[in-house]
């Protein structure tokens, strides 16, 4: 497996615990005593080059543990990790030359210097000098839009300009592997969105990274990734598109939009309940629904217009985290896995 | 050394934003040499024939072990104070999923430390040599800087474990304030070994100021030869060696136990 060209990152069977009490006093009264807590259990991904794929999961699933042994920082307890063919655990030296980490925590960027000058410090740690160094972070930092706040004390930017920051401290080596880690978790929307499009036009498409991301959200996950691995209590329960996934665990969520006037027709042809709560603005009611699959789409839509409803949109409904993760563990795990790596 | 030159420019020029804290400290420098200097002279007649074999003056005797007193502090509790901090902001974990080394990374992060330390330790010797009867050997200069970086070398090695201890259990359990308490109290820094208790003078042979400041004073203020003073750099630089393996190895092997146990980020 990772040994194929075409593949920039392997998991096999990475398993990871800690142990649930680390006071000291308590080790020294009886270590034997705190069973350690498992964070990861058999996690087996892979990631095809110049892939977005998206670790998607609640609060404590295990996705910033299993980011932080592919960035080396932290040893799998079992289990095998190679990045472009390389064995993260053997060789993980090696390993870093290879990927840059965007943390979810902006206090790991020096605030008391210039983006320019933390820019500049990841840029001669992988090894870049002189000309050629000062041309990198003039490029990073042009590529995040900070070209003209260079100079200016990271402390003084706001949130998004820090994550931006990070972003350009990672891209200034042009790595080929990225790890962002929940990228747009402290942005507002209009950010996040910008900073969506950034990963997806800039990163992936012009530069060809491999990126992995962490999110809590399926609608970041659906925006950006080509797939995603959904994690329960340190298990990767489905690999998949966010689509198929959606569909492995109960049927994909439309949106449509019609004519108020022809709402207790769009009712009965979409089989939804009377107590399904529509809105209604201007004269257009909005009702959600759940299909067996996307594919029923166009014959939803053709049935629709056929019975004279006037269909102003549409659209896929990204499922809510809560309820994807909700239904994965109520269908028991085992039932929703579509392993495709 | 390109990335070590990297991480310490950054730790620098973010250090040197802290101005009004710059000055402060070396004012403090200049403020707490005048008591030393009357404290010194008031005690010069009953210390005089204790370290005549080192210096004439009482004075400089601990001006020369105040810059040994800088550097002991600096060397032992920079490098857990730096890691402390680090784990908690994410930096130490994120500087260390670049290819950097670590000891290229600690001598990096440690380097504005020492430099700040040369500096406070210049001015001393300068206000030492204004004020001071006796002279100061200024043209072994480089004799006693040489000297000075091994004491810091073998207090590294203690900075090291006690950095180790920090990876560890987040805590550098007082190792860097025990170590220097005992060098102060058993390593001549203030005062010499023959006025320390019989019972206490065996061990200051095993604190490395004491060959240190012997081998310093010989130079800097009897303006001895370099020649003369060799038994004790080579006694230092055992010290050194030992400091820099020990402290490495546990170092190592610390961050390795750390990359298992999670604790390189904050928790």
């Amino acid at each position: 497996m990772s040994n194929s060209p075409n593949v920039a990152i392997t998991m096999r069977d990475v398993t990871k615990s800690f142990r649930a009490d680390r006071s000291i006093w308590r080790r020294v009264r009886g270590a034997a005593s705190t069973k350690p807590r498992a964070v990861l259990d058999n996690v087996t991904l892979s990631v095809s080059r110049g892939e977005i794929f998206g670790l998607v999961g609640a609060n404590g699933a295990g996705k910033t543990t299993l980011l932080k042994i592919l960035s080396t920082v932290l040893l799998p307890d079992h289990g095998s990790v190679h990045v472009n063919g390389i064995d993260a655990i053997a060789n993980a030296a090696k390993v870093r030359t290879q990927l840059a980490v965007v943390p979810a925590d902006e206090r790991a960027l020096f605030w008391r210097i210039s983006a320019r000058e933390n820019v500049r410090l990841f840029a001669s740690l992988y090894g870049l000098a002189g000309a050629e160094r000062d041309k990198a972070v003039e490029r990073a930092l042009s590529l995040v839009g900070l070209a003209g706040a260079g100079k200016q004390h990271v402390g003084t930017f706001s949130t998004g300009m820090r994550q931006r920051t990070l972003i350009a401290r990672a891209l200034v080596t042009q790595p080929p592997v990225l790890i962002l880690d929940e990228p747009t978790r402290s942005l507002d929307p209009v950010t996040a969105r910008e900073l969506r499009r950034f990963i997806r036009d800039v990163l992936c498409t012009q530069l060809g990274c491999t990126i992995v991301l962490a999110t809590h959200s399926t609608e970041e996950a659906m925006q950006l990734c080509d797939r995603a691995a959904l994690m329960v209590s340190g298990k990767v329960v489905a690999t998949d598109t966010l689509l198929g996934l959606q569909r492995a665990v109960g049927g994909a969520r439309v949106r449509v939009r019609v004519d108020a006037a022809h709402e207790a027709r769009a009712r009965a042809l979409l089989h939804l309940p009377v107590d399904v709560i529509s809105t209604v603005v201007d004269g257009i009611v909005t009702l959600e629904a759940t299909l067996p699959d996307q594919n029923f789409g166009p014959v939803v839509v053709e049935a629709l217009v056929r019975a004279g409803v006037r269909v102003t949109e549409f659209a896929p409904v990204p499922l809510a985290l809560a309820d994807l993760l909700e239904t994965a563990i109520s269908q028991g795990e085992p039932s929703v896995e579509v392993r495709h790596a | 050394m390109r990335s070590m030159l990297a991480v310490s420019r950054a730790y620098a020029l973010s250090m040197l934003t802290y101005r009004t804290r710059t000055v402060v400290s070396l004012l403090s420098v200049l403020i707490a040499v005048i008591p030393v200097y009357f404290v010194a002279g008031a005690l010069q007649p009953i210390a005089a024939k204790a370290i005549a074999g080192e210096s004439t003056e009482y004075f400089t005797y601990l001006i020369v072990g105040s810059v040994a007193a800088f550097v002991v502090a600096e060397a032992v509790g920079a490098i857990p104070s730096l890691i402390n901090s680090y784990i908690t902001s994410g930096t130490l974990e994120q500087l260390l999923t670049t290819p950097i080394r670590w000891p290229s990374l600690m001598a990096g992060l440690s380097a504005y430390g020492f430099g700040w330390v040369a500096i406070r330790a210049l001015v001393l010797l300068l206000t030492a040599w204004i004020w001071a009867t006796s002279t100061i050997a200024w043209p072994r200069m480089l004799e006693f800087t040489g000297i000075m970086m091994l004491l810091a070398v073998a207090y590294i090695g203690v900075g090291l474990v006690a950095g180790a201890v920090v990876l560890s259990v987040r805590s550098p359990l007082f190792i860097p304030q025990a170590v220097g308490a005992i060098s102060t109290l058993l390593g001549t820094v203030y005062f010499p070994t023959n006025v320390l208790p019989p019972a206490f003078v065996p061990f200051s042979n095993f604190v490395p100021t004491t060959p240190a400041l012997r081998a310093a004073r010989q130079v800097l203020l009897r303006d001895q030869s370099f020649m003369t003073v060799l038994p004790d750099v080579l006694q230092l630089a055992g010290w050194a060696l030992g400091g820099a393996v020990i402290g490495g190895l546990c170092f190592h092997v610390a961050l390795q136990n750390a990359r298992r146990a999670g604790t390189l980020t904050q928790y």
